[in-house]
Formats: C-alpha cells, sequence, structure tokens
C-alpha cells in the first residue's frame, strides 16, 4: 500500500483572496443583509408566515447567536407593511356586570377618538348637569315638591291640632312625638285642676282625646306614604331634568360613532347610568394630587374612580402601525404576554377597575407577528401554559396568576376575552425543540412549522459576499469602524475556522460580530481609519491568549515531563493519541501518551479506562472494534493467544469518543509485532473492523495542540501528525503552522487505512496478505503473526505440559 | 351724616335657647351682632309648662312620630330631658361666647315657651330665636313662638334659620321711613368692615330712587365698605320675596314699620323667606 505524502501547506488553509472583492471597504456596501445558505429555514418561514391556518406556528430552531431571531424580525418587518392595519381595542365599563369589562374594537386609530370623546362628555357633564340642576326652574319644582309634602304632613297636623283646640285640647310637642292635653284659658291643666274636674267631664276629655290620639297616629300612618310619593315624584323630575340634559350630548357622540354597533351599546348604557348617577355630578371634583406611584389618592378616590366607568381604556391603539404589527417580547412572562390587572394600595387594601387593565404582547401583536425566545418563555412561570392556551382558544383571556393561586383574595375582574388571530414565531435551540416535540403532546398542534437554522453553509461566492455585507451592515449599525477587504477575507476565513470547514462558513454571526468588535478595538489602538487584516488578527490571537492559561499550564507540564511525551524517540507500544479539551467557548488540543502492553493469553484486548470506568462508551466500542479488527486479521489461521491492555497514560478523568482508536491500534500492533512507533507523530482518528481510517472532529485543535508542543521543544522535521484523510477538508490551521509545514518542518499525513499509518509511523511497511495467506516476514504484519504464533505455541505447550 | 355707634342701642341680646338647629344658628348669629355692637348675650332656656303638665297628668300618653306607637308619658323622664337640654344649652353659649369673646349669662325659666321668652327679651335689647324650635314635622313657616314674638315681642328680633352664613352679603330695605333708617344704621354697624351691605331701595320711579339712594348714604356712613344698590318699584311680598332670594342674603334687615310695605308684608316675608332676619322695631 503506498504511503500518502504529507500534504502541501496550500491544503491546511483555505485562503480568502481580498482580489476577489470589487469593493475597497464595506462603507461601500449596501446595508440590505441578506443572509444565505438557510435555505431549508427560510423556505419553512414563508410557509408558515403564509398559512393562515390554525396551529401553523413556527419554531426557529438553531444554534444561539446565528441571528434567526434577527433574520426573522427583519424578514417580517418588511413584509407587514403590506398586511391590513388590525383594529384598535379598548375596555369599557360594563353597567350590568362591572366585574366583567367589555372588550370593543374599533377601526384603527377610532379608539383613542373615542376615549377622546368619553373624556370630553365626562368634562361636559360636570358643566351640564350642575347648570340643569341649578336652574331656577329645577329648583322651583324641586322646591314645590318638597313644599307639597310639608303641607300635606303640616297641614294634616295643623288640621287636627285646630280640630282639637276647638274642644279645648291643645297639641303639645314632647321629645319623641306628640300628645293631648286639655286646655282652660290657653294654658294646659295641671293634675290637681284636672281632677277636680266632674268624672263626668274627665271622661269626656279622656274620651276626646282618645280620639284625638287615633286620628293623629292614622295620619302618622300615613307620612311615610307622602314621603314616598313625594320622593318618586322628585326622583323622576331629577330623571327628566338629567335625561334633558345629558341626551345633547350623548346624542352627538352616538352620531360620531353611529358606524360602531358596540360603542352606541354602550353610550345607550352609559347615559343611563349618569342620568340615574347624576347627583355624583353636582358634587365639586377635588383637585387631583400628587400620590406616589401605585397608591390611590385618599381624598379623591372613591369620587374618581366613579367617574372611570365613564373612561375608556384603551389597551390597543393601532392609529401609528402602517401595517401589521411585528413584536418582539424579551420577556415573556405570563403577564407580559396575556396582560395583568394592575391593582392600587388605597387605605391598606387592593383596588382595581378596568383602567388598570393593562394589555399584553398577545394584544400588542394581535393581526400580526409575535416573536418570543423559547428558553425564556419557558424560564417564566405558567407562560408557556397561557400561551398556549391563548393560541388554541384563539382569543386572550387576562387572568390575575395571583388570583388563580390564591396570592390575593380581592375581588378582581374578569375582563371579556378578546379573539386572537397571531403569528407565534418561537426561536431557539434545537434541544428544545426536540425536547417539547417529545415531551409536549399541544407542540407538535401549536407550532406545525420548524425552521431548521443550519450551523453553517456553503463557502460560495454568493455567501462570501453575504458575509461581507453583514459586516458592512454590523459597522454601520455599531458605529464602528469599515472594514478593508483583506480586514473582511481574514474575517472569512475565521467563518471557516468556526465552521470547522474549510468549504463551509459558520452562521454563529454573533462571534464574528464579537470579532468585529474586537478588531475595531485594536484598530483604533493602531489609529487606523479602517479595520485591517492584521487588526483582526491580533483580536484573534488576543482572544486566544485570553483564554490560553489552560493550555499554557498543559504544554508547561509537558516541558517539564510532568506528563510525558515524547517528541523525538521510538519507542515499541507507545504513541502519541490527540485529544480536544473544550472549556466555554475555546477549545484547544492536547496530546496524550497511550500505551499498549501484551502477554499471554486468550486474545482478548483491555481497556484499563472501561475496567476502572474513566472511559465512555464511544471509547469503549472503539477499543472493541479493535479486538474485531485484529481477530480478523491475525486470528484466522491460529488462535489469538495474547492479552493486551491499552491505557490513557497520566488520565486523571473520563475519555470518551473513538478519534484515539487509530493511535490505540498503532500501539498495539507495535506491542504485539515489537517494532517500536516514532515518538515524532501524533495520530487521530477512529478506525472500523477493516482498518479504514475514519473522520474525527476537532481535527484543526488536535494538530495545533501537538504542532505547540512540537515548536516549544523545537521543530526538528521529523514531527507530524497523522489525520484521517477524510478530514483534510476540515483543515482550517494556524498561521505557523501551515507556515512550518510549507517549510517542511512539520508534517501533516491524510492516512485512509492503518496500514498506510503503520508504514509511517514505524519505516517498516504493513505487509500484504499473500496468497498463501502469510505476510511477508520483515513486515509488521509479518513480525506481529510471527510472535503471535510463537505465543500460540507456548501457551499450547504450557497447557499440555506432558505431551 | 357720620357713624355713631352709640345710635345702635342693641347693648345686650337675650338668646332663646332649646339646642334645635335653627336655635344653634340663632346663637351664632347673635354673637355675630354682639361681636360687631360690643354687645353681650343672655341665654335663657325655658322649662315648658305645658310638657311639665301633660307629662303629670294621668293619662297622658305620647304617640311617636316615626312609630304611631303611643306611650305613657312619664313625668321624671320629661323632666330629666328638660334639665338636659338645659346643661345642653348652656354649654352651647359658653362655647360659642367663648370661641366669640363676648361677656354671657345664662338662666333657666319655667312657664308658657312663648310667653317667658318674649318676658325676658324686655331685659335686652334684642332677641335672638330659631325660626321653629324642636319639631319632628316639616314646619313651612315659622314656629308659635316666633310667630308670637315677631307680632308681640318690643324689643328687636334676630330669627335665625339653620344654615346661617355670615359671610353672605347684609340685605337691607330701604323707604325713606324711619324704621328703615334705624335698620339701615344698624346694618352698617353690623356689617362693619366685614361684608357687603345690598340695599333695597323701594322707589316707585328713577327720581325717587336717586333721592333715596342719596340719603341712604348718608344714612350708611359708618360702613366701611361699599354698599351695592338694588331698586325695585315692586311692594308686594311676593315679588319683594323673588328680589331678596336672586340677592340671597345672609342677613336679611327690616324695620318693623315701613312706610313702602305696611307690617303685614313684613311679617309674611319673615314667614315665607328661608334667610335669617332681623327685625328692627321702631322706638315709640
Amino acid at each position: 500500500m503506498p504511503v500518502p505524502e504529507p500534504l502541501g501547506h496550500e491544503k491546511l488553509y483555505n485562503r480568502c483572496d481580498p482580489a476577489e472583492f470589487s469593493f475597497e471597504s464595506t462603507a461601500e456596501l449596501d446595508e440590505k443583509v441578506t443572509i444565505s445558505g438557510q435555505d431549508r429555514a427560510w423556505q419553512a418561514i414563508r410557509f408558515s408566515v403564509g398559512m393562515k391556518q390554525d396551529g401553523f406556528n413556527l419554531f426557529a430552531l438553531g444554534p444561539s447567536g446565528t441571528g434567526k431571531q434577527t433574520a426573522i424580525e427583519h424578514y417580517l418587518r418588511e413584509k407587514a407593511p403590506d398586511e391590513p392595519v388590525p383594529d384598535d381595542w379598548c375596555y369599557v365599563y360594563n353597567f350590568e356586570t362591572p366585574r366583567q369589562p367589555k372588550a370593543i374594537t374599533l377601526p384603527a386609530g377610532k379608539a383613542c377618538e373615542f376615549s377622546r370623546d368619553m373624556n370630553g362628555l365626562l368634562e361636559a357633564l360636570f358643566t351640564i348637569i350642575p347648570a340643569a340642576f341649578s336652574s331656577e326652574e329645577y329648583q322651583e319644582q324641586e322646591k314645590t315638591i318638597k313644599e307639597r309634602f310639608e303641607e300635606r304632613q303640616g297641614g294634616a297636623i295643623e288640621e287636627l291640632e285646630k280640630k282639637a283646640s276647638e274642644n279645648n285640647i291643645a297639641l303639645i310637642r314632647t321629645p319623641s312625638g306628640f300628645a293631648f292635653a286639655p286646655l282652660r284659658k290657653g294654658e294646659v291643666l295641671n293634675s290637681e285642676a284636672f281632677m277636680r274636674l266632674k268624672q263626668g267631664e274627665r271622661e269626656r276629655i279622656e274620651k276626646q282625646i282618645e280620639t284625638l290620639k287615633e286620628a293623629l297616629q292614622s295620619i302618622m300612618v300615613q307620612i311615610p306614604k307622602w314621603q314616598r310619593e313625594s320622593q318618586e315624584k322628585l326622583k323622576e323630575l331629577n330623571r327628566q331634568v338629567a335625561t334633558f340634559a345629558v341626551k345633547p350630548l350623548f346624542e352627538e357622540l352616538k352620531e360620531t360613532h353611529r358606524e360602531h354597533t358596540a360603542v352606541l351599546d354602550y353610550l345607550d348604557t352609559a347615559e343611563k347610568d349618569v342620568v340615574e348617577n347624576f347627583i355624583r355630578f353636582l358634587e365639586k371634583e377635588p383637585q387631583p394630587q400628587e400620590v406616589p406611584t401605585g397608591m390611590a389618592d385618599i381624598r379623591s378616590s372613591g369620587k374618581s374612580r366613579l367617574f372611570n366607568r365613564y373612561r375608556v381604556n384603551v389597551v390597543i391603539d393601532n392609529s401609528k402601525n402602517g401595517g401589521a404589527p411585528v413584536i418582539s417580547e424579551d420577556k415573556p412572562s405570563s403577564q407580559n404576554l396575556v396582560g395583568d390587572i394592575e391593582h392600587l394600595a388605597q387605605m391598606g387594601t387592593l383596588i382595581t377597575d378596568f383602567t388598570l387593565i393593562k394589555p399584553g404582547a398577545l394584544h400588542r401583536a394581535n393581526g400580526g407577528y409575535l416573536i418570543l425566545d423559547a428558553r425564556r418563555l419557558l424560564q417564566e412561570p405558567l407562560a408557556y401554559e397561557a400561551l398556549k392556551k391563548a393560541i388554541r382558544t384563539r382569543q386572550i383571556r387576562i387572568e390575575s396568576l395571583a388570583q388563580l393561586y390564591g396570592m390575593a383574595s380581592t375581588v378582581s375582574l374578569d375582563p371579556e376575552p378578546i379573539p386572537l388571530d397571531v403569528k407565534i414565531v418561537l426561536t431557539g435551540e434545537r434541544r428544545l425543540y426536540y425536547l417539547l416535540s417529545a415531551y409536549d403532546p399541544d407542540f407538535s398542534e401549536l407550532f406545525k412549522v420548524a425552521a431548521d437554522f443550519d450551523d453553517d453553509m456553503e463557502r460560495t461566492a454568493e455567501n462570501r459576499r453575504s458575509y461581507a455585507n453583514f459586516m458592512a451592515t454590523i459597522a454601520r449599525r455599531e458605529n464602528l469602524r469599515h472594514l478593508d477587504r483583506s480586514a473582511v477575507a481574514r474575517i472569512i476565513e475565521y467563518g471557516s475556522q468556526l465552521a470547522g470547514d474549510s468549504s463551509k462558513l459558520s452562521t454563529h454571526l454573533q462571534s464574528v460580530t464579537d470579532l468585529i468588535h474586537e478588531s475595531d478595538y485594536h484598530a483604533g489602538e493602531n489609529g487606523r481609519e479602517l479595520i485591517v487584516q492584521e487588526d483582526v488578527e491580533r483580536a484573534i490571537e488576543a482572544r486566544r491568549f485570553r483564554a490560553g492559561r489552560i493550555p499554557g499550564k498543559i504544554r508547561e507540564a509537558f516541558l517539564q515531563n510532568t506528563i510525558l511525551i515524547d517528541t523525538q524517540n521510538e519507542k515499541t507500544g507507545q504513541i502519541n493519541g490527540l485529544s480536544v479539551y473544550i472549556l466555554g467557548d475555546q477549545a484547544f488540543g492536547k496530546p496524550s501518551r497511550i500505551t499498549a502492553r501484551i502477554k499471554m493469553g486468550k486474545g482478548e484486548v483491555i481497556d484499563i479506562e472501561r475496567e476502572v470506568e474513566m472511559g465512555g462508551p464511544i471509547h469503549s466500542k472503539g477499543v472493541m472494534i479493535l479486538s474485531g479488527y485484529l481477530g480478523s486479521l491475525y486470528g484466522r489461521e491460529q488462535p489469538l493467544s495474547l492479552s493486551a491492555t491499552l491505557v490513557f497514560e497520566q488520565s486523571y478523568s473520563g475519555v470518551e469518543g473513538d478519534s484515539a482508536s487509530s493511535a490505540e491500534l498503532y500501539a498495539l500492533l507495535s506491542a504485539v509485532s515489537g517494532v517500536p512507533l516514532r515518538q515524532s507523530f501524533a495520530v487521530t482518528g477512529s478506525v472500523n473492523q477493516y482498518g479504514e481510517v475514519q473522520a474525527i472532529g476537532g481535527v484543526n485543535e488536535k494538530i495545533e495542540g501537538f504542532f505547540d508542543l512540537c515548536r516549544e521543544r523545537g521543530l526538528t522535521g521529523t514531527q507530524g501528525v497523522l489525520i484521517p484523510a477524510s478530514n483534510v477538508r476540515n483543515l482550517m490551521l494556524r498561521e505557523d503552522v501551515v507556515r512550518a509545514a510549507a517549510e517542511g518542518a512539520f508534517s501533516i499525513y491524510p492516512v485512509t487505512h492503518i496500514d498506510e499509518g503503520v508504514e509511517i509511523l514505524t519505516g517498516r511497511p504493513a505487509g500484504s496478505l499473500r496468497e498463501d495467506g502469510t505476510y511477508p516476514d520483515d513486515t509488521i504484519h509479518g513480525l506481529a503473526v510471527a510472535r503471535l504464533r510463537t505465543m500460540a505455541e507456548k501457551q499450547k505447550a504450557f497447557n499440555e505440559p506432558d505431551r | 351724616m357720620p357713624f355713631n355707634p352709640e345710635e345702635i342701642s342693641i347693648r345686650r341680646i337675650t338668646v332663646a335657647l332649646d339646642c334645635s338647629p335653627h336655635s344653634r344658628a340663632s346663637l351664632e348669629a347673635a354673637a355675630v351682632i354682639a361681636g360687631a355692637l360690643h354687645a353681650e348675650l343672655s341665654g335663657i332656656f325655658v322649662e315648658d309648662i305645658n310638657l311639665i303638665r301633660v307629662a303629670e297628668l294621668p293619662f297622658s300618653e305620647e304617640i311617636h312620630l316615626h312609630t304611631a306607637r303611643s306611650e305613657h308619658l312619664d313625668p321624671e323622664r320629661v323632666m330629666r330631658l328638660l334639665r338636659l337640654q338645659s346643661r345642653q344649652a348652656l354649654a352651647l353659649l359658653t362655647e360659642t361666647a367663648e370661641r366669640f369673646g363676648i361677656p354671657h349669662s345664662f338662666r333657666t325659666i319655667r312657664g308658657p315657651v312663648p310667653a317667658e321668652i318674649i318676658a325676658a327679651a324686655l331685659e335686652g335689647d334684642l332677641l335672638a330665636l330659631g325660626r321653629t324650635g324642636r319639631t319632628l314635622t316639616c314646619r313651612k313657616g315659622l314656629g308659635t313662638t316666633a310667630k308670637q314674638a315677631v307680632r308681640e315681642a318690643k324689643t328687636h328680633l334676630l330669627i335665625a334659620h339653620s344654615g346661617f352664613q355670615p359671610a353672605r352679603p347684609l340685605l337691607v330695605l330701604y323707604d325713606r321711613s324711619k324704621a328703615a333708617r334705624l335698620a339701615l344704621r344698624t346694618s352698617a354697624g353690623i356689617a362693619g368692615g366685614r361684608g357687603a351691605l345690598h340695599v333695597l331701595l323701594l322707589a316707585g320711579n328713577e327720581r325717587e330712587a336717586k333721592t333715596m339712594r342719596e340719603e341712604a348714604e348718608s344714612v350708611a356712613a359708618g360702613a366701611k365698605r361699599g354698599i351695592e344698590f338694588h331698586v325695585i318699584p315692586w311692594t308686594d311680598s311676593e315679588m319683594l320675596s323673588q328680589c331678596i332670594r336672586m340677592i340671597g342674603p345672609g342677613l336679611l334687615v327690616l324695620g318693623d314699620e315701613m312706610e313702602a310695605i305696611g307690617k303685614e308684608t313684613v311679617h309674611r316675608l319673615i314667614d315665607r323667606l328661608a334667610y335669617p332676619v332681623l327685625l328692627v322695631k321702631t322706638p315709640a
């Protein structure tokens, strides 16, 4: 099998040529952001927005920082102006059931007009009603009614008094009523004089008084009735006067809003209520005083609250909207979504009325689009449930959480629900989407469209141009320096580095934005007008340095031989594997020594990591594959009479992944064949049962991690890394690695099969199976077979000592 | 004519107290006038002899107004109540007089209420009493005592109505008669520097009104504030009542024996108008 050549430096880094750009700097680019390369997601978005049926809401899934929300918002804001402006909504007092304020819909801009009209009406009522009731005509009529009652009552008593007087009997006023007494010469008879009267006279007087008493009692029984009649008359008069006074005002208002039936109905009931409560308008309204927010003015509260019933609480005013609303709610709590009923503190109690109904994001977005972050939504107690309920029932019902959970026992309001017609867009990570799909049966009913934003996109000319446009937008929007084309090219290369693929660009635009910010800082430090490539390089280097404490410490441990890594000699059964560590947003590679030892046994490969439960399942699987490979390679003609142990030396934490399986196999082959491996190489790549080397992740970090150690120890020209050939497209290596490779100081070998790697690592061919089923003697496999045969014979002799 | 307070012969005001709302108003009005004229207050409370006698009668029964129920009238309870009212009247007088800084005295008399009050009034220069006494029913006009006092009292009379407002203007009717001049001079003295003085000139024509006004200005020269004149040609109680209502005075001052309007009209005005009235009696 031919041994692959080291990769040329041009394969190690996919450069972006600044000359391909027609502009000198991003200042020349227009502002339009066209993030291409997300065709699948865009098609889903367009489909969801176009579908008017229930449940076709959108979940935009993808890694955070990819600009999903910004892009969707931008798209919807471009589309929304062409859509009809939704109606206004307002809440008014329900005169029949005050606990259930009525919701009224009006064409856009009309709700505020209606509210202004009602305020004007209220103001006018304070003038009109007192004027009507202080008019001479009313006073006269009122007086007449009152006098009629007084005359009736007083007249009846006076008549009785007169009748009594004719019989020499006086009507005396007592503390609680009346009493009758005999008179003589204008004075009441005292008891002695009375007793001196003849028996017959006394009896006559007593009888007369008894008759008068009964007459008085019958008058008194009539008095409440007369009083009621008088009050009824007064009430009727008041009703007539109030109706006459307020009718023209209401008629005028009805004429203005004649096309809106709900308003007309409301005005009818309001008019009746004003007439019934006319007396309130006769009291002087106290001047409002400044009170702390959330507290009601004690002096005027009762009165003001009474008049609040004639006000209009405009919860949604679309007069300034030029189309469908696009709302993005940063804090999607239950109250912020479906609205809330606020309370005012008054004398230690909480009071509320319909004017304290506050709209939520659903109200504001009604007739348009509402964009929410799924993670934030799920973090808010009951918010997700409230949202689902609103979508399912197609109406917004304001429910106070405090009421629902019995935390507030005051009587609150139950406002009439408002019909809901909104397209909800949730944005979130893929995991959230999959979790919701799996565990929430409602989710797939309510969010039928998924817009799956990719982590990366093809590095085509069009997308490179889009990247440049994006940079221009960021520079303008965030008031940063523009980037010259060399800086643009470098950031595009950075995009590929982020994607971990030389033919792709990362869609994690937040990282790109951060890099532009940092580059701008360095451009400022250098006193430049534009950001140039050097500034971008410095920003990347500075970022690496800031995050380099732990890799630095590890490297220091290598150099001090605290962690043993050989980069120079040849050793049997020992190899440098490579692993990647991810800490925060920084990833770095680190070489690890892997050793293999063999002894006589039954053909098993013992993974020490697994034995001590430090190896993950994928790693264990990789090691088992090695057993399969070894068995198929050497165990076809004879039993494998060995037992091999594999270990990651100086590993103090778990090992996971199968990217070290090829390295482990090389170490095993070396141990079995007894041929030493060159320690100047490090190896990465997984292997299958046929010995084919397969792709792994983090190839760039792994190469750079080993390169850094070699550079520190001094590059000899013999050092290098063996990587799977299928990972060559992922190479976007650092400039210093590329330079070293170009100078021949460091080599990167693309390996497709274990046999290729063995030859590079040992300098001896792996050996091909001959027709007779044997390998040439001086090859790795030949030596291995010979060694295994010897071991098998020894074992056989050991097991059958008597023969 | 320069203003001379000595000409206003009110040095002692007798206030009939029964703790009814009108009576309280009469005390308040009397205190205002006493303050203005440096007079003293003499409060009297009359224990109604008729009520005591009724209570002592063997068959006496009280018919309750709001229930029409009848109950034996206990003389002891009546006496206790009268004593309580007397104490309340004294307390009210003391509080009011001290508030205005006016010398005051108080006594309780037993007898027929109107007669005792009219008799007690002779000891002072002005009798102040409420339009009606304690009454549980609606009474449109004057009460028995007030009516009798209007007819028979020899002193000036102040008949107050609940809701007395000293800040409102004083209104005096003027017709050039001796009684009207005295009423005007008294009004000017009471008004002092406090409130506005309105004079209703009862003149048949413009010329007469002019003369009348000049005369009135001269009579009321002591008034420290401007005088507002109104002229009306009518003298019947109906029209006069309407005009007076339009001005809405805090105190209406009338002469007892005016030339333009007769005694009966004056009495009718007092009976009909629900304003405090000061009836100035012309000395014989």
